[in-house]
């Protein structure tokens, strides 16, 4: 598919789609209606070389510095892209469309080997232009037998006013062993992100975001297992204070049987803040021997702190094993002494015990280097807790 | 020295402790024993400090000092430590971090130091050694997965590292098996000294085989009703309690 193409039809499906309102029904809760001008104002600075570098860094929309890995083919031409991707009827949310009306590059990372190394992606931003949207479109296809570990690190420089659009899909194809991070930490400005992840025979996935000190994150999350067999652990920490605002809706399409599914979110809330988990796991007629566990946890500092969760089922299928729940709750004040009567003040404390409770999600990051950064990261946010 | 002195605590208006004295002096262990309800472990938990007891009434004293008053982070560091009957689970800390930052909290309310990691593996392997413990332990999450049995070991282990002058020891034998409590036992034996007080808060004659008390209380209806030498134990064994709250009446 040429890039025009692409873009002609993403804007047209956005015309007919428009912007969403709370009319629709995971957009309830928050909806992006001050911020149309901007979402439409796309900003794009396209690099004059790309170069080597350790990590593959996407700044502005481009692809800037790549690393030369055996196995690893990380373009932006967009004629790489496989069929299987950019798959228009996927897409969740009709920013989606945007990015893909707006998005100049089309960056693909294809993995046709077993890569032992995590692969770092940084996806940035640095200019100083007032009210407009960065675009950034990331394919990930990883290849029949093959295996890669990538880190994502969402940052954002430069203006409080710039917002960003990000979508990432990833193809695991048969066999493959897949683990995907996403940090989004420290952004003083809204941040959209939608992701599409292909599930097939025998594949396997960890997919696990990260969100700290960010003012409001919008993560709509579709999944598709189209063979059987495979596997997807979809697992979430955020910690939210201040007023910040995360809205995290999972779709999980159960389209073939005989696959397993877990998602897990954990959530930490102090203050004003706001946290909306809307998951919908859908499995299709046929799908017999489906495995979909979902839980939503959430731990509250603060009366003004509000908790929105709405884990949804729907089964078209005999034969299945489904659940889903949810948890909103306090630290345990029996926890809290047990810990203050070995010498260890209340603030310090309930950091322990809030660190314990996302330590869980965290202890499943496989990329060490990431995994150490966040365990530092994690118990810095939380023992700032006022509450 | 350490002096409870007419102590009294309730919970949503219920009396549970109705003027507790008793004083442990240096080189002491004493027993509580009493029937189900009559205010043995509401007592270890007002030692304590906890929450659910805001305003019990009279003193608590380590040394002439009121520890009443202080929050329960401030009596461990005073010397005060209770062995939970219960011990909480903390996921996502490892048992050897927890415990260093117990003990570099107390170094840091002592205006010491904190202890170099190398000493404090040291000391925590010798601790270990008394308890006849792996080191597997100290990397696993405190409390969580552990056994009945290894959280009771724990809790051992903590007072061997924290060091206290009071120790409090509620039920530490539910939940032991034969092994278990002869370890546990000789590990407390190992802790006494001259100048440490033991508390044993037990159902059962069995743990004072092992450990021997100075003096027995029995407690009822929160209060002691009778004090004694290790004999009581087994008389109370013999008789059970009714035979005290009779005398009492």
């Amino acid at each position: 598919m040429k890039l025009e193409t692409l873009q002609k039809k993403s804007k047209d499906e956005f015309k007919e789609k428009g912007f969403p309102t709370k009319k629709h029904e995971n957009w309830l809760y928050w909806t992006p209606d001050t911020d149309h001008e901007t979402l439409e104002k796309s900003y794009y600075e396209k690099s004059d070389t790309i170069t080597e570098s350790e990590v593959v860094v996407i700044k502005n929309g481009s692809l800037q510095s790549k690393p030369t890995i055996a196995g690893l083919s990380i373009t932006n031409d967009i004629t790489q892209c496989s069929n299987e991707s950019l798959q228009f009827n996927l897409e969740s949310s009709s920013l989606s469309y945007l990015n893909s009306a707006c998005s100049n590059e089309v960056i693909t990372i294809r993995c046709s080997a077993e890569i032992k190394e995590p692969l770092t992606i940084l996806i940035t931003s640095d200019h100083s232009e007032e009210s407009v949207t960065v675009n950034s479109k990331i394919n990930i296809i990883v290849e029949e037998n093959c295996t890669l570990t990538t880190s994502l690190y969402h940052q954002k420089q430069g203006s409080d006013t710039t917002l960003t659009n990000t979508s990432f899909e990833l193809i695991c194809k048969d066999n493959t062993n897949v683990n995907v991070n996403h940090i989004f930490k420290d952004n003083a400005s809204k941040a959209f992100f939608n992701a599409i992840i292909h599930m097939n025979e025998n594949s396997n996935c960890n997919h696990i975001t990260y969100v700290a000190n960010a003012l409001l994150t919008r993560h709509d999350t579709n999944v598709t297992f189209y063979k059987e067999k495979a596997t997807l652990n979809l697992k979430g920490v955020s910690v939210l204070a201040g007023e910040e605002q995360f809205y995290n809706h999972l779709t999980i399409n159960h389209e073939s049987k005989n696959c397993f599914c877990k998602q897990h979110f954990k959530t930490i809330l102090d203050d004003k803040a706001i946290a909306e988990f809307s998951g919908l796991v859908y499995v299709a007629k046929g799908s017999h021997e489906v495995d979909s566990q979902q839980m939503n946890q959430i731990l509250l500092f603060s009366d003004a702190a509000r908790a929105l969760s709405r884990p949804q089922l729907k089964i078209d299928a005999d034969d299945v094993q489904c659940a889903h729940g949810s948890t909103i709750g306090q630290l345990n004040p029996e926890e809290v002494h047990y810990i203050k009567s070995r010498g260890l003040t209340e603030s310090e404390a309930k950091a322990l015990l809030t660190y314990g409770f996302a330590e869980e999600i965290i202890e499943e990051i496989t990329d060490e280097k990431l995994k150490s950064e966040l365990v530092i990261d994690i118990k810095d946010v939380v023992s700032k807790i006022k509450s | 020295m350490f002096e409870i002195k007419d102590l009294k605590a309730s919970i949503e208006e219920k009396d549970i402790l109705n003027g507790i004295s008793l004083t442990i002096k240096p080189g002491e262990i004493h027993a509580i024993m009493g029937p189900n309800g009559s205010g043995k472990s509401t007592l270890a938990k007002v030692i304590s400090g906890h929450p659910d007891f805001e305003d019990p009434e009279g003193d608590i004293q380590l040394d002439g000092k009121d520890i009443l008053d202080l929050e329960p982070d401030q009596r461990a560091n005073e010397g005060v430590f209770l062995a939970f009957q219960y011990p909480v689970d903390i996921p996502g800390v490892n048992n050897s971090e927890f415990l260093r930052m117990a003990y570099n909290a107390k170094q840091k309310y002592n205006n010491k130091p904190e202890i170099d990691p190398f000493d404090f593996d040291s000391l925590i392997k010798e601790k270990l050694t008394v308890l006849n413990m792996k080191e597997a332990f100290l990397s696993r999450p405190v409390n969580h997965g552990f056994s009945g049995g290894e959280k009771k070991r724990n809790e051992i282990l903590q007072m061997l590292m924290l060091d206290p002058r009071v120790v409090v020891l509620d039920e530490t034998d539910s939940g032991l098996d034969i092994d278990s409590l002869k370890q546990v036992s000789d590990a407390i034996n190992h802790f006494k000294s001259e100048n440490k007080m033991i508390l044993i808060i037990t159902h059962y004659q069995r743990l004072l085989n092992h450990i021997v008390p100075d003096i027995v209380h029995i407690m009822a209806e929160g209060k002691i009703i009778k004090s004694g030498d290790k004999s009581l134990a087994l008389t109370l064994e013999d008789q059970g309690y009714d035979v005290f709250k009779e005398d009492k009446s």
